[in-house]
């Protein structure tokens, strides 16, 4: 068992591995929520695979991780964990992410049980054609919904426009016509790559202790690891990206009832480190220079609104992983050509300028506030532990590497932010003839 | 836990006292009639003071030094508790255990930002407020009218909301309309200002670590000349408990998990939503303090007669429609289409059934296993979304559901089976047992936010309730399957909205460009 505790933060969580493999992560917080996630490393980057032993590749169907996700609540009694979570009176959800599916509930009573519960639905598969027949309508309905959401659109647009290869670029969900290739056999050949115990990760928050989520553990997981009783088994390869380091397409644009246009300006950042601290010592680089170059403190936000050309609907945001990192500068703005153009005009005069030293410690100050109060909610903390792990990092990393960074550390990822190939501009617009969007 | 309450002045703050959290909360909220007047100027001037005052006269500036008082959040407040428009500000504030240099001056620090936008906003040479904001803002206020478009999902609630409350404060645009806005002038919105904080009475609310003489002394020093509190003599009562006038309703809630459908899957879990009207009417002035505006209400809005089904009694008239129904079906170029239906059930903040109702809306479609999501969704495949939401300062519930045009005639006759259901009494104890534990549940979660227990306590303060949240969650405890059938068959189908997609919904749209990835 390893206890982890950061003084800093005055808190402490604790990772042991359970004799069934699964790695379990318990971080002990006095408030009345107590939240758990049991997570596969399965996401919709995960479309191309082999199993141990095996020299064929299988291509799954766009969405295939996420029509799991739906359909691994029944059970093969017929009854939905859904129901059962609620006989408990515990929150049961989950989603699916790009690198990883996750089922999780919150509750504030009876959470042995619902842990049990989560343990047990997760780790029994149970499809029927039938099933998987009906979810189909169900899912078509949610492609539907969030193709209706022009930020939604926006930004899947962006992804398209960004990669060209690398599968970042297919929607979560799939298509309607992708998730019609889906079958009950699809499904159990994905339980049986990508759920196994060792492979996955469970990670719990609130007034519990350790001892207490292992007995659980113990009573509903096998006693051994699945792989060393039948010599079978291990983790399965997926299959690696060659993905340019330009963007595919620099523009991208498309027509939807909206007020006023949207966009999303993408700068594709290339060079992941592969090893988990140096990605994360990029990231925490990488925040504090989103933040100096695009918070609505700065210069470039500050000329631009004041000018007219955003309104208040603004953000932006730095995400990464191990198999793609990029920045996102997102808003409303009659002229988005000309949005992105000032902010390259930004980018490079701050290059010229260099970073003032005051105005990088007053974003460190905010991002270290952000990740103090983070630490608040049972919910939030779990799942920030559950993309660390998954990232193979210690949560309590981040807090240090941020205190440590350097103002002269930033002027080289600013150097790779402003290579030109790295840029994208996806933007929605009002249908014509009103539509004035520029190309 | 119930907050406790201290009195100087004009100034009435509500202290609730805790260590549990890193960041706390402070806000100073008053509140104010929904009027078209009120609805159209009051967000348009919070936005205006936000924008710069005479120390930070960008908002740049304002947000510079926001960042270094250790990003503290600082949100405006403008929306609708049922017939009161609430206007303030908000702030989260980290402890200062946890930072660097121990918070020294925070506190001070955003009290004396919330005192500069309140009161000393940026004024061109003529006195009034600055042009060139006011004219940026109400571009921006025409802009968020303009966008609601942008969410189907939203217009369409926003839609069958106003229908539904249409006559009514309530079915006030917030906001108002464009054209109202673009006819604002400076010298309206500065003479609106000034005689809003010359009558201001604000409610301030604290939930954090700090003692409450330490933080009353702060509130003095910012406020003291403005709120005639610069003796600093503030007295004390026995809190909200104590200052609720007894009758007003043992039985209350704020809308935060009411109206709060939860949807499965895809990482979407909602949020607690913020109740978007209620059928009270408040009298007092722009202005004026919770306890005139709420204490000396006039009225209970009652629901426009010619909304009401006037048929037979039932959840919503199943067998059929009644004529007084409304029925509105409107076009938008959108793939997926949105059915909402709107309910009147008379119960609201302070009626004996209000638990009973909250109980119901959660059994018919408040959690992944009530009726709607259960049929509609999962043994229909009709649609991704089938919630309900109860509106409990309005009286009312809404069922929301995003599916095909072709498949609205099935949704809507299992909608209706399923409220006849409830009504008839046709569910499993395990049901009723699962929906009295989800709210208890929810209600539970909200002691772990400084902000969910401020909204929960200062929902009651303006609905005038004194019950504390245990209490709440014992109220909920309590509900039978007789009361449970008996609130259903209150409910009285008022409104039947529908915005029909009328893109192709078939097909979706693969990406022409995509390479292979293999």
């Amino acid at each position: 068992m390893k206890k982890r505790t950061s003084e800093r933060l005055g808190e402490t969580y604790y990772e042991l591995r359970h004799a069934s493999g699964l790695p379990v992560y318990v971080f002990p917080k006095d408030c009345a929520t107590t939240h758990a996630i049991l997570a596969a490393r399965f996401g919709s980057l995960d479309r191309c695979y082999r199993e141990p032993g095996s020299r064929e590749w299988m291509t799954l169907p766009d969405g295939t991780a996420h029509f799991l996700e739906h359909k691994l609540f029944d059970n093969p009694d017929g009854s939905d964990s859904f129901a059962r979570f609620s006989e408990l009176g515990a929150d049961a959800n989950a989603y699916t992410d790009y690198g990883h599916t996750a089922y999780l509930f919150s509750c504030t009573e009876h959470f042995d049980e619902a842990l049990a519960e989560l343990l047990r639905f997760v780790t029994t598969p149970y499809f029927t054609p039938e099933s998987v027949r009906k979810e189909r309508g169900i899912i078509a309905e949610e492609i539907r919904m969030y193709r209706d959401s022009p930020w939604d659109r926006c930004f899947q647009n962006l992804m398209e426009g960004m990669y060209r290869k690398n599968p970042v670029r297919r929607n979560i969900c799939g298509s309607e016509k992708s998730i019609g290739e889906i079958t009950a056999p699809t499904l159990y050949g994905c339980c049986r790559a990508f759920y196994r115990l060792p492979d996955m990760v469970l990670v719990v928050c609130g007034k519990v202790t350790l001892g207490q989520v292992m007995r659980v553990a113990d009573a509903v997981l096998p006693a051994r690891q699945a792989d060393e009783a039948d010599g079978t088994g291990g983790s399965p390869e997926r299959l690696a990206v060659d993905e340019p380091a330009g963007v595919f397409r620099a523009n991208r644009s498309a027509e939807m009832q909206v007020a006023k246009p949207l966009f999303s300006v993408g700068i594709k950042d290339a060079a992941i480190p592969r090893e988990p601290l140096a990605r994360l010592r990029r990231e925490a680089g990488m925040r504090i220079l989103g933040e100096l170059l695009f918070s609505r403190a700065g210069r470039f936000f500050s000329r631009v609104f004041e000018e007219g050309l955003l309104t208040a609907s603004y953000s932006y945001g730095y995400s990464v992983c191990d198999r793609f990192a990029f920045h996102t500068v997102s808003g409303e703005s009659d002229r988005p050509g000309e949005v992105l153009r000032l902010l390259r005009e930004h980018l490079m005069d701050v290059r010229r300028q260099g970073i003032d030293p005051e105005d990088f410690e007053r974003c460190r100050r905010v991002l270290y506030a952000d990740e103090i109060r983070s630490y608040d909610s049972a919910e939030e903390i779990a799942g920030s532990l559950l993309s660390f792990v998954m990232d193979g990092v210690d949560l309590f990393a981040y807090p240090e590497l941020l205190a440590e960074a350097r103002c002269e550390e930033l002027l080289p990822l600013l150097d790779d932010m402003l290579r030109e190939d790295a840029w994208c501009l996806s933007q929605i617009c009002p249908p014509a003839p009103s539509n004035e969007k520029e190309r | 836990m119930l907050p406790n309450r201290y009195q100087a002045g004009r100034a009435t703050v509500w202290i609730l006292p805790t260590g549990r959290f890193k960041e706390g909360l402070l806000s100073v909220s008053s509140v104010m009639p929904v009027t078209p007047e009120n609805a159209c100027l009051a967000p348009l001037l919070l936005s205006v003071l936000r924008r710069g005052t005479r120390k930070y006269p960008t908002l740049a500036d304002v947000n510079r030094r926001l960042d270094y008082l250790w990003g503290t959040g600082l949100s405006l407040r403008s929306h609708y508790r049922g017939n009161l428009l609430v206007l303030g500000l908000s702030a989260e504030l980290l402890d200062g255990r946890f930072l660097p240099d121990g918070g020294i001056g925070l506190t001070d620090g955003v009290l004396e930002l919330m005192h500069e936008i309140l009161f000393c906003p940026l004024l061109d040479d003529d006195g009034l407020l600055s042009a060139r904001y006011v004219e940026s803002e109400k571009e921006l206020q025409c802009n968020a009218i303009r966008a609601v478009k942008n969410n189907p999902r939203a217009y369409a609630a926003e839609r069958a909301r106003a229908l539904l409350y249409e006559g009514e404060p309530c079915g006030i645009p917030l906001y108002g309309t464009e054209e109202q806005t673009m006819a604002v002038t400076r010298e309206e919105l500065t003479g609106y200002w000034r005689r809003w904080i010359a009558s201001l009475r604000p409610d301030c609310f604290y939930v954090g670590p700090m003692e409450a003489g330490l933080l009353l002394g702060k509130l003095t020093r910012a406020f003291g000349t403005e709120l005639g509190i610069s003796d600093g003599s503030w007295t004390m009562d026995a809190g909200l408990a104590g200052q609720m006038p007894a009758g007003r309703g043992a039985a209350c809630a704020t809308a935060t998990r009411d109206s709060a459908p939860r949807e499965r899957n895809a990482g979407t879990a909602t949020g607690p939503v913020a109740d978007a009207c209620s059928g009270r009417t408040a009298a007092g002035e722009t202005g004026g303090t919770l306890a005139e505006n709420l204490f000396a209400e006039n009225a209970v809005g009652t629901p426009s007669a010619g909304n009401v089904s006037a048929g037979k009694e039932g959840p919503g008239c199943p067998d059929g429609v009644p004529a007084t129904v409304r029925r509105v079906r409107e076009t938008l170029e959108v793939s997926q289409s949105q059915l909402v239906i709107g309910l009147r059930c008379g119960v609201r903040l302070g009626d004996p059934d209000f638990y009973a109702c909250a109980v119901m809306n959660e059994l018919l479609g408040g959690s992944p296993v009530s009726r709607l999501f259960t049929y509609v969704r999962e043994k229909l495949s009709l649609c991704y979304s089938c919630s309900s939401g109860y509106a409990a300062l309005g009286g009312t519930v809404t069922v929301s559901c995003g599916l095909s045009a072709a498949n609205r005639g099935l949704a809507e006759a299992e909608i209706f089976r399923q409220l006849e259901a409830i009504h008839r009494g046709d569910f499993t104890p395990g049901e009723l047992d699962a929906a009295r534990k989800s709210l208890i549940n929810a209600y539970r979660q909200l002691e772990d936010s400084p902000a969910d227990l401020e909204n929960y306590y200062y929902g009651r303060l303006l609905a005038g309730c004194r019950v504390s949240l245990r209490e709440c969650r014992e109220g909920f405890a309590a509900v039978t399957a007789g009361e449970v059938a008996r609130a259903a068959g209150r409910l009285q189908t008022a409104v039947i909205y529908f915005l029909e997609g009328t893109r192709d919904a078939g097909g979706g749209e693969e990406d022409e460009d995509e390479e292979a990835d293999v």
